[in-house]
């Protein structure tokens, strides 16, 4: 390289942005660097108009992560990831011989990196590798999340309650919406029965009926008549709520 | 007989009011009566038919006798229904059958041994059907209780394993912190000390969730404080905080970090990823029963209809209060206007007041 080497560097937290350009200065002298950023949409502006030679991005930042920050980049810019903790990304970027550093950052591992990347005169690491790695991980972290719903937004009387599922006992079909019985409450939501069927816990919830979806926790009894039909009573309310056939099976002896 | 509702079963043993499941008794019994009239035809007493209806006015009325015993007694002593129901119906039934039959009570009682040895014959086998399917009836009820002790078990384990996951320190929260002090240690060595004790005094009382101690709410308030201050330093503008306590926290005691995990969630998911950042504002207040505790931000929000797995922190709270306190004490979701989200813990303050 015969120009002056060039840099960003982003962190949402400003001290570190500060203490890693400290500690870059001293271990890189020649390394420029061009600008900070505080959160992924800045980083992504930077890298696109001073095309840096490299871009230090943390991985947890608002607005973007670090991450996706890198598949976006289309220039020469080479990715250096730091991260406090992200257990899935360190294996993966192991594994895949991608350099990252780790804070607290040691000034002994920071010098490591930047030998490699003054020696380096090809594109490191891999782009597309690289950002089929990335696409990987943002799934990944995307799945992460519980996939079951615990709260849920409904009027009452033109007035919004966040409910907790806990404490919902049972959803009814109501045309094109739901209601949601709730310790003897009743609310109505604009999601069909269907769709909460596929996001509710099946282990808490019990669809028994093309209507109506029960919390099993509010099961106080099922009683079954002459033909075989059971009817589920729910604690606190007095009709019973029918079981239809396909359902039967849930209530059942062992 | 009562109805039977197991503990956590949620479903009712419903076969004795089930009609089908009397008709197949029945029938089994009628089957059981049709095989020891011939049985007895084959040892040559009789004619068949004598011995069908003998045999059936005997295992009919036995049978009917046991399960109004059952109705009355319930179904886990059939040792005595059986004891009873057996003599009895036999004591019902062969008079029947001898009527039927045109047989006069006077040769029954002369015939005594004769009589004796087919009643004999007859009632042990019909006990011993009944007896064995009963047993067979009672081992499943036992294995079905010991699974379900099993399963309660491992429920329990499970709920050790989220309290000791609730008490664990976020590894975010703690490497950003420490990086945080390195980076002020040549800059503002003073920041860095009191980031450090800062950092100490949370953890210890990270320990004290763990090992489930209690704490005054005025030193709840100090750590909270130490906490919030410790991010303040990290976000800079990005946050602001206030703490509003118009309550009397040396009189109260609280679980320890009972608020923290409400404030990180308000932080974490509310303010962090908003490239603004916001505030977020706890107070502490009172009413006549309760002591009310409300985190609010201007952060994310839940966003639109119904949320898919937000605050998972909250929901741990929830069910550590439940757990600590019972289902009386509620925890309400709520936006904040124009955006956010406000959590309300209401506790009644006999539940927290240290006298």
């Amino acid at each position: 390289m015969f120009n002056t080497p060039t840099a960003i560097v982003a962190d949402d937290e400003t001290n570190l942005n500060v203490y890693l350009c400290q500690l870059l200065g001293t271990l890189w002298p020649e390394l420029s660097i061009v600008g900070t950023a505080a959160n992924g949409k800045e980083a992504t502006d930077l890298i696109k108009r001073l095309e840096p030679d490299f871009a230090f991005l943390d991985i947890k930042m608002p607005v973007a992560t670090g991450l996706e920050v890198a598949i976006g980049i289309t220039g020469k810019t080479q990715v250096v990831f730091v991260t406090a903790y992200d257990e899935f990304a360190i294996e993966a970027f192991e594994s895949a011989a991608i350099d990252y550093l780790l804070k607290p950052v040691e000034s002994d591992r920071l010098a490591k990196t930047v030998a490699r990347l003054k020696s380096e005169s090809v594109a490191y690491p891999d782009r597309e590798k690289l950002v089929e790695l990335v696409a990987q991980l943002v799934a990944k972290t995307g799945d992460s999340n519980p996939q079951y719903l615990s709260w849920i937004r409904a009027g009452l009387q033109g007035e919004t309650k966040i409910i907790s599922v806990d404490d919902i006992d049972y959803f009814k079909a109501d045309h094109k919406y739901t209601s949601i019985f709730a310790g003897g409450a009743e609310h109505l939501i604009r999601k069909s029965i269907k769709d909460l069927a596929q996001e509710l816990d099946p282990q808490k919830f019990w669809q028994i009926h093309r209507s109506s979806i029960v919390n099993v926790q509010s099961i106080e009894v099922a009683r079954k008549d002459f033909r075989g039909r059971y009817t589920v009573f729910v604690k606190g309310i007095k009709n019973g709520l029918k079981v239809s056939d396909p359902y039967s099976y849930l209530f059942r002896q062992m | 007989m009562s109805r039977k509702v197991l503990d956590d079963s949620y479903v009712t043993s419903v076969k004795y009011y089930d009609l089908r499941h009397h008709l197949k008794n029945y029938g089994f019994t009628v089957a059981m009566c049709c095989v020891i009239a011939l049985f007895l035809w084959l040892l040559g007493s009789n004619s068949f038919l004598s011995n069908l209806s003998f045999s059936l006015f005997i295992g009919l009325s036995v049978h009917t006798i046991s399960v109004l015993f059952m109705y009355r007694f319930g179904v886990e002593r059939f040792g005595l229904i059986y004891g009873a129901s057996v003599p009895l119906g036999v004591l019902i039934g062969y008079p029947l059958g001898a009527i039927v039959n045109g047989i006069p009570m006077s040769d029954i009682v002369s015939d005594i041994s004769s009589t004796l040895v087919s009643l004999g014959i007859i009632s042990s086998i019909a006990s011993y059907f009944a007896y064995s399917y009963y047993t067979l009836m009672a081992t499943r009820e036992k294995l079905r209780q010991e699974e379900l002790r099993s399963l309660k078990n491992e429920k329990a384990m499970v709920e050790t394993q989220l309290r000791l996951l609730q008490s664990q320190i976020e590894p975010h929260f703690l490497f950003n912190t420490l990086s945080h002090v390195i980076s002020l240690m040549s800059v503002d060595a003073s920041r860095a000390e009191h980031m450090l004790l800062a950092l100490t005094k949370f953890l210890r009382a990270t320990l004290k969730r763990s090992r489930n101690e209690s704490n005054r709410l005025s030193d709840e308030v100090r750590l909270l404080e130490d906490y919030l201050s410790i991010l303040k330093i990290r976000m800079g503008e990005r946050l602001e905080y206030v703490i509003d306590v118009q309550v009397n926290a040396d009189k109260i005691r609280l679980p320890a970090l009972l608020i923290q995990p409400l404030v990180e969630n308000a932080i974490v998911h509310g303010i962090e990823s908003r490239e603004a950042g916001g505030e977020v504002k706890i107070s502490l207040f009172q009413d006549e029963i309760d002591l009310v505790i409300c985190v609010t931000d201007n952060g994310d929000g839940l966003g639109d209809e119904p949320a898919l797995g937000q605050g998972i922190g909250i929901s741990n709270v929830k069910e550590r209060l439940r757990i600590l306190f019972g289902p009386d004490v509620r925890l309400e979701l709520a936006d904040s206007l124009p955006h956010g989200l406000t959590v309300t813990i209401r506790i009644p303050l006999s539940e927290v007041s240290n006298v």
